[in-house]
């Protein structure tokens, strides 16, 4: 027989107080799993929204001019004298910030106004392959452009043209053929003229650089540091979000996760309060016993050992408690509130901190008794029989 | 064996407030002694058996168990001390109710780092006639005789040199507590040094040396090295 096995039978013994000590613990790792797993889906499931609406950020020149748009009506066209370009080594600078893990895709796009068979159209210079990836809703009626010699078409444009997939169009001097159409897309897609970069700048006669770079985050909380570190790196650009909307919800859902942080921090404080004065209470009850213990020749040391394996065993019971109810917290809980349409993912860091937590809490929650304990004069604790 | 030299034991605040538990008591028990400290409620005897048990720095004088300045051990080391030559039988027995019969006179034991604790435990029961059917019990379900003997058994597991039994019949019926006086008998002539704080003036016809003890005094016999002789 050694401390463990007179930790248990204590405990066992004692079933209330070990009860009401692993609930106490149980709660705060319960509330700790729950609140942290569905923080990590709320940003999962915002992750997999940023990926659906394609790029995060556009950069643009800033343009030194004054906006020669009104009522929707554009006075310059897009090409023309007053419309900026990037310069080309941005699109190097902006794929080695810092942060560029967090980056999924840098496109660099070229906008021209092209005339195709008497009419102007909007042309949109870019990797389509890749633009493709980063937008997952284009549904392409035949294939996307291949090589140099084809082009895209959005769904107005084509109606306009009256081209469908294979029509050869003649633009700014070149031939091209229609290798698809872009399903309808409620954006401007619809009535641009899509194809490779290099090919629209030798088709309009312009040089290849971009006018604007679209860039694809990987990460929802990555899209305001990655915006920071694009402004410093490429100087005398704007860089704009392009879905403030999903924005203003991540910093919805942020608050909200913090809110909870906050709600699970005060339970914390209050499970460990609850351990401290239970053992606190049972140091006081057990003043006889360690008096006994300390006369038979157990040490200070050997008193908080005591102590502390019967912490450590209650710990044990409550994160298992624990990470269950929690787990089915952010399971169930989320359903009770429809509109949250979250996805749940177990996370193992999170179970892991929530064992720790409760092994952590305990530990802490066990200091001050089990000094206490270990302090009591054994003359004065047998004064006491 | 166990000698205490001029001991002073004095409580609360210098002046008029200040308590005398113990004054200017001397004592030698040598191994196979048997001795009773009576006197009544109050007069300092538990003080005494506090003292010599490792466990109540005296204000003055000095206690020596085998040689040994048992006051001038650091803390850890009085706890040694206790664990390898002092065993203790407690007024209330004070067996841990959750732990069995056998499970209590490990106790001593428990964190020691040695073969077949149990088999020594089983073994010092079975000395005081309990076989490894009562050992498997809690104190609970145990007569009180019976827990007189796992508390000696407790005492013994580790076989220490001196024995301090504090009431150990107090809180037993007369049969039990006459038991437990027999068994306590034995064991000091067995080898072992004695000591028995009691108020039962039965009790004293058990001993071989008798102590009285009043206001932190020996009464009876008046000088200190007839107070370590006296019957």
């Amino acid at each position: 027989m050694g401390l463990n096995n007179i930790a248990l039978a204590h405990l066992v013994r004692h079933k209330g107080k070990s009860v009401l000590i692993i609930l106490g613990l149980a709660t705060a790792v319960a509330a700790f799993v729950a609140v942290m797993s569905l923080t990590f889906s709320l940003r999962t499931t915002l992750d997999g929204r940023l990926a659906r609406y394609g790029a995060s950020l556009i950069v643009i020149p800033q343009n030194p001019q004054l906006s020669l748009e009104y009522g929707g009506v554009t006075v310059a066209t897009a090409g023309s004298a007053q419309m900026a370009l990037l310069d080309p080594s941005a699109v190097t600078r902006v794929q080695n910030i810092k942060s560029k893990k967090s980056l999924a895709a840098v496109l660099p796009v070229v906008l021209r106004a092209v005339n195709i068979s008497g009419a102007d159209y909007l042309a949109i210079g870019t990797d389509v392959a890749s633009s493709a990836r980063v937008k997952p809703w284009w549904k392409v009626e035949g294939t996307l452009p291949a090589g140099g010699d084809q082009v895209l078409l959005g769904l107005k444009a084509r109606n306009k043209l009256r081209a469908d997939t294979g029509t050869s169009l003649r633009i700014g001097g070149k031939q091209f053929v229609v290798s698809g159409v872009l399903q309808e897309t409620g954006g401007e897609e619809d009535n641009a003229v899509i194809m490779d970069r290099a090919a629209l700048a030798e088709a309009a006669g312009a040089n290849a650089a971009p006018n604007m770079i679209e860039v694809a985050v990987t990460d929802s909380g990555m899209v305001e540091q990655v915006g920071r570190e694009i402004q410093e790196a490429v100087p005398g650009v704007d860089v704009r979000s392009v879905k403030k909307s999903l924005e203003f919800n991540a910093r919805a859902n942020s608050s909200l996760a913090s809110i909870g942080l906050g709600a699970t921090i005060l339970i914390i404080l209050i499970a460990t309060l609850i351990v401290v004065l239970t053992m606190l209470t049972e140091v006081r009850e057990r003043q006889k016993e360690i008096g006994v213990l300390r006369a038979l020749g157990f040490r200070a040391r050997d008193v908080m050992g005591l102590m502390f394996r019967e912490s450590l065993l209650l710990s044990a019971v409550a994160a298992a408690v624990g990470i269950a109810l929690g787990v089915l917290g952010a399971l169930y809980g989320p359903k009770i509130i429809p509109s949250l349409d979250l996805n749940f993912a177990a996370s193992i860091p999170v179970i892991v901190g929530g064992a720790l937590l409760a092994i952590v809490l305990a530990a802490i929650a066990t200091v001050y008794p089990a000094l206490m304990a270990a302090r009591l004069d054994p003359a004065i604790a047998l004064r006491k029989l | 064996m166990l000698s205490v030299a001029q001991i002073g034991k004095e409580y609360g605040p210098a002046g008029p407030g200040r308590v005398v538990a113990l004054a200017e008591v001397s004592l030698e028990v040598k191994g196979g002694d048997f001795v009773a400290i009576m006197g009544p409620s109050g007069s300092g005897k538990s003080t005494l058996l506090s003292i010599l048990g490792a466990m109540n720095p005296p204000t003055t004088g000095t206690v020596t168990i085998d040689g040994i300045d048992v006051y001038g051990l650091s803390q850890e080391r009085q706890a040694d001390l206790r664990r390898e030559y002092i065993g203790f039988v407690f007024q209330q027995l004070e067996l841990l109710p959750y732990l069995t019969a056998i499970e209590n006179v490990m106790l001593p034991l428990a964190i020691l780092k040695m073969p077949d604790k149990r088999g020594k435990a089983l073994h010092a029961l079975e000395q005081l006639g309990l076989d490894a059917k009562k050992a498997a019990r809690l104190p609970s379900e145990l007569s009180g005789g019976e827990q007189g003997r796992v508390a000696i058994a407790r005492a013994i597991v580790n076989d220490p040199p001196v024995i301090l039994a504090d009431e150990p019949t107090g809180s037993l019926d007369t049969e039990s507590g006459q038991l437990v006086l027999e068994l306590l008998r034995e064991l000091a002539r067995a080898g072992h040094a004695v000591v028995m704080v009691t108020h039962n003036l039965e009790s004293r016809l058990v001993a071989n040396r008798v102590i009285n003890i009043r206001d932190g005094r020996c009464t009876f016999p008046e000088t200190i090295s007839a107070c370590s002789a006296g019957r």
